[in-house]
Order: C-alpha cells, then sequence, then structure tokens
C-alpha cells in the first residue's frame, strides 16, 4: 500500500518528470542541491498541510469559486508558515526565504488540491500530499545535483572534479532546460522500455 | 442573481477568516521576527570592523547625513559604518559598509539580498576548497563571503573599477589581489554583473556621500 502510493508519487505521476508541472520554479531553484532539497522540502509540507485544510472544507466550498478558495487558503497557509520560520528558524528561513513564496503560485499544489483534495478523504489527500511533494523533492534532486556539478562544479558547496571548468550555462535558465530535456528523456526511455518487455 | 450573491458571501467569509488567521500570526511573531532581525543585523556589523571593536550607533541630525549609522573605535582607529540598500537585479541588497575617515574601507557584509540563486545570490557565498568527497563530514568554515573580502583596502572617494576579465577573486593568487587593489578595482561575480555592479554603485553613491556629510558636521562642531 505505501510502496504503491510512494512508487505513484515518485515514478508514475512525478511531478516534473512525467506530469510536467511546476517547471517554473524547478528552474529557479535546481541550481544547487541545497536549494533544491529545501524547496522540495518546503513544498511537500505546504502540499500536505493545504492538501489536509482544502480536503476538509471540500463541503464548504462552493463549486464555481473553488480556485480562488483555494488560492486564498494556499496563500494564507503559506504566509503563516514563513512569518512563524522567520521569528523561530531564522536559519532555515535564510535558506529558503525567497522559495518560500514561490510555493504559492506552484500549479503542484493547486493542482493536486483541484484534482485530488477537493475530491478525496482528508487521510487520502494527507498520503497523496506527502507522496507528490517527495516525488518533487526527488526530481529536483536529481535536476540539481546534474546542474550543480555541470554549472559550478561543486555539490552541497564543495568542490567536485579537480581542474574542470563549469559550464556556467547549466546554472541559467537554458541548461535548466536542457537538464530537464535529458532527465525526462531518460524517464520516458526507461518507461517505454518496461512497457514493451 | 441570488446565486451570484451566495457565491460572493462565502467567497467573502473565507478571505475574512484567512485573513484574521494572517494577522493573528503576524501579532504573535511580529516581536520574535525583530528580534531576530536585530541579531542577525548585529552579526553582520561585526563582521564589518576588525574583531574586538566595540560599535555604537549614532543618529544623524539632518540629511544628507544618514539616518542612523554606527561608530566602531579602537584606541585611535576609527570605523564608519553604513547600512546601504540598493536595488540589485530582483529586490533590495542591504548590506554594511565600514570604513575609515580617508574612505578607506575597512570591511563589507551582505545582510539581505534576493539575487538569482547560484547567481547573484553568490554575493553571500563562502568558499571551501575542500573535495566533495572528503569535506563533506567535516565542520563548515563560517568566514565572510569571498565578494565581500575583496572590498578591504579599496578606496570609496575614487571610482571603484569593477574587474571582469581576470575571474572571481577567490581563484586569484596574492599579487594580483594586491594589483586589485593598487587599481581600486573589485572582480565581478561570474554571470551577475548587475548585482555586482549594484553592491559597488551603492557604495560609491550612497557611502561616499555620508561620510562626506559626517566628515562636514564634526568639523563644524570642531
Amino acid at each position: 500500500m505505501i510502496k504503491d502510493e510512494l512508487r505513484r508519487g515518485i515514478i508514475h505521476e512525478n511531478p516534473i518528470l512525467v506530469l510536467a508541472l511546476g517547471l517554473c520554479p524547478s528552474l529557479a531553484v535546481s541550481t544547487s542541491l541545497q536549494n533544491g532539497f529545501g524547496m522540495g522540502m518546503a513544498a511537500t509540507f505546504v502540499l500536505a498541510c493545504s492538501n489536509v485544510i482544502i480536503s476538509s472544507m471540500r463541503r464548504i466550498i462552493p463549486d464555481k469559486v473553488r480556485i480562488p478558495c483555494f488560492i486564498v487558503v494556499i496563500a494564507a497557509f503559506v504566509t503563516m508558515v514563513q512569518l512563524i520560520m522567520k521569528a523561530y528558524l531564522p536559519a532555515l528561513d535564510k535558506q529558503l526565504g525567497i522559495f518560500v513564496p514561490l510555493i504559492v503560485v506552484n500549479c503542484i499544489i493547486l493542482g493536486r488540491a483541484e484534482a485530488f483534495a477537493s475530491k478525496n478523504s482528508i487521510s487520502k489527500s494527507l498520503v497523496d500530499g506527502i507522496v507528490i511533494g517527495l516525488g518533487f523533492t526527488f526530481s529536483l534532486c536529481i535536476l540539481s545535483i546534474i546542474r550543480e556539478i555541470l554549472g559550478s562544479n561543486k555539490l552541497l558547496g564543495l568542490k567536485f572534479f579537480p581542474g574542470y571548468e563549469p559550464m556556467t550555462i547549466f546554472i541559467l535558465a537554458p541548461g535548466g532546460f536542457f537538464t530537464i530535456a535529458f532527465v525526462m528523456a531518460v524517464v520516458r526511455y526507461l518507461g517505454n522500455r518496461r512497457k514493451g518487455a | 442573481m441570488i446565486d451570484i450573491i451566495k457565491l460572493s458571501f462565502m467567497l467573502t467569509i473565507i478571505s475574512v477568516a484567512a485573513a484574521l488567521l494572517i494577522a493573528f500570526t503576524n501579532l504573535k511573531t511580529r516581536d520574535r521576527i525583530h528580534e531576530q532581525q536585530q541579531v542577525a543585523q548585529q552579526n553582520a556589523l561585526e563582521q564589518v570592523v576588525p574583531s574586538g571593536m566595540s560599535i555604537n550607533e549614532c543618529n544623524g541630525e539632518n540629511p544628507p547625513c544618514p539616518q542612523q549609522y554606527w561608530i566602531a573605535q579602537d584606541g585611535t582607529d576609527t570605523v564608519f559604518i553604513f547600512k546601504i540598500i540598493n536595488k540589485g537585479y530582483s529586490g533590495n541588497i542591504t548590506y554594511f559598509v565600514g570604513t575609515d575617515r580617508n574612505g578607506s574601507i575597512e570591511g563589507m557584509s551582505i545582510l539581505e539580498q534576493s539575487e538569482t540563486p547560484g547567481l547573484g545570490s553568490r554575493t553571500q557565498e563562502e568558499i571551501s576548497d575542500k573535495y566533495f568527497w572528503n569535506g563533506l563530514f567535516s565542520k563548515k568554515e563560517t568566514g565572510k563571503s569571498w565578494f565581500s573580502q575583496q572590498f578591504k583596502g579599496i578606496n570609496l572617494n575614487e571610482q571603484i573599477n569593477i574587474e571582469k576579465s581576470v575571474g572571481e577573486w577567490h581563484k586569484l593568487g596574492m599579487e594580483e589581489k594586491e594589483k586589485l587593489i593598487s587599481d581600486n578595482a573589485v572582480t565581478a561575480i561570474t554571470g551577475a554583473t548587475i548585482s555586482t555592479q549594484a553592491v559597488v554603485n551603492g557604495i560609491q553613491d550612497q557611502a561616499r556621500s555620508y561620510l562626506k556629510a559626517i566628515q562636514e558636521s564634526n568639523d563644524d562642531q570642531g
């Protein structure tokens, strides 16, 4: 059960590499492993909580204005998380500070609210938020490892290859697109091969 | 018609509830956030001056003096510290610059910035020369960022040049670093010339006139 859910979030419904959602924040933050992992964990937390809140409110929210309601709920929640982080975890806030407001407009969160949490029970929505968040974190980590090594010859801020001159383009947006495209192609190839066998 | 009123009513209720929750959180965390900002500011101030100097806050009376600045003293040495806010590539960069009476920069430290991660955000980057496989579990150095270190010895009363052709400061040898100081130049961050320019411009436009204004007001009194 847990294994199936994890496989669904990380492989079959991987938000970046399969559903191609949330590419915008992914491009922005996958420049270093520390940033990618931090953003992934922050998004997972917000995703799980917003899924729970929206699922518990799914009978009150009128169908016709559900999207503005979701955005209000998510934005309010993110703002509160940000204030609490600033007050009690300043070191973490310094690392993630600029990404947290980005979570509000992250379409993965709105997408899960619309496609899943507004139709399913609270416990199911919580699990969905966690596994999709982990899928997001996992793909961000892969992208950022590749980009950090190629683009700045570092991993977690430490040097990687001796005597390699980094290609700055991999830190910039075009390099992000290249990396996403290559990783996506590999994932597709592996998926197709499995289906064929 | 009834439908529209009903929908607007629900939307209003949800928005008001969300606003109340945020207001409540803000009320509860405001003091604590202010405290944390004070701590961050104090740490940044201490990085600007040689360790062991005591820092006192001062208030400038009238413009062009800055409303708030700091003076650090150690015997006969005096360092003036100014808080500078200048627009970077995305949002403001806030930083402190410490300078002696002649305009020679004692230190610089970035307090806040929201530049592009991996590019402009490297104004705060600390370089480690360890390799990944043997440095991962060793303790991280918490020194100053290379970008701010290169400002020491630069004179803000003269034109500060931005050197783009020699590579970044932390890769240079002693001789090249000395040559930069004699040229009154700092190196740009690769791919983030606008952020570099913003920091340099802020020093030239703001710190220079602050220093001049404070010296003039001191001369009047003395």
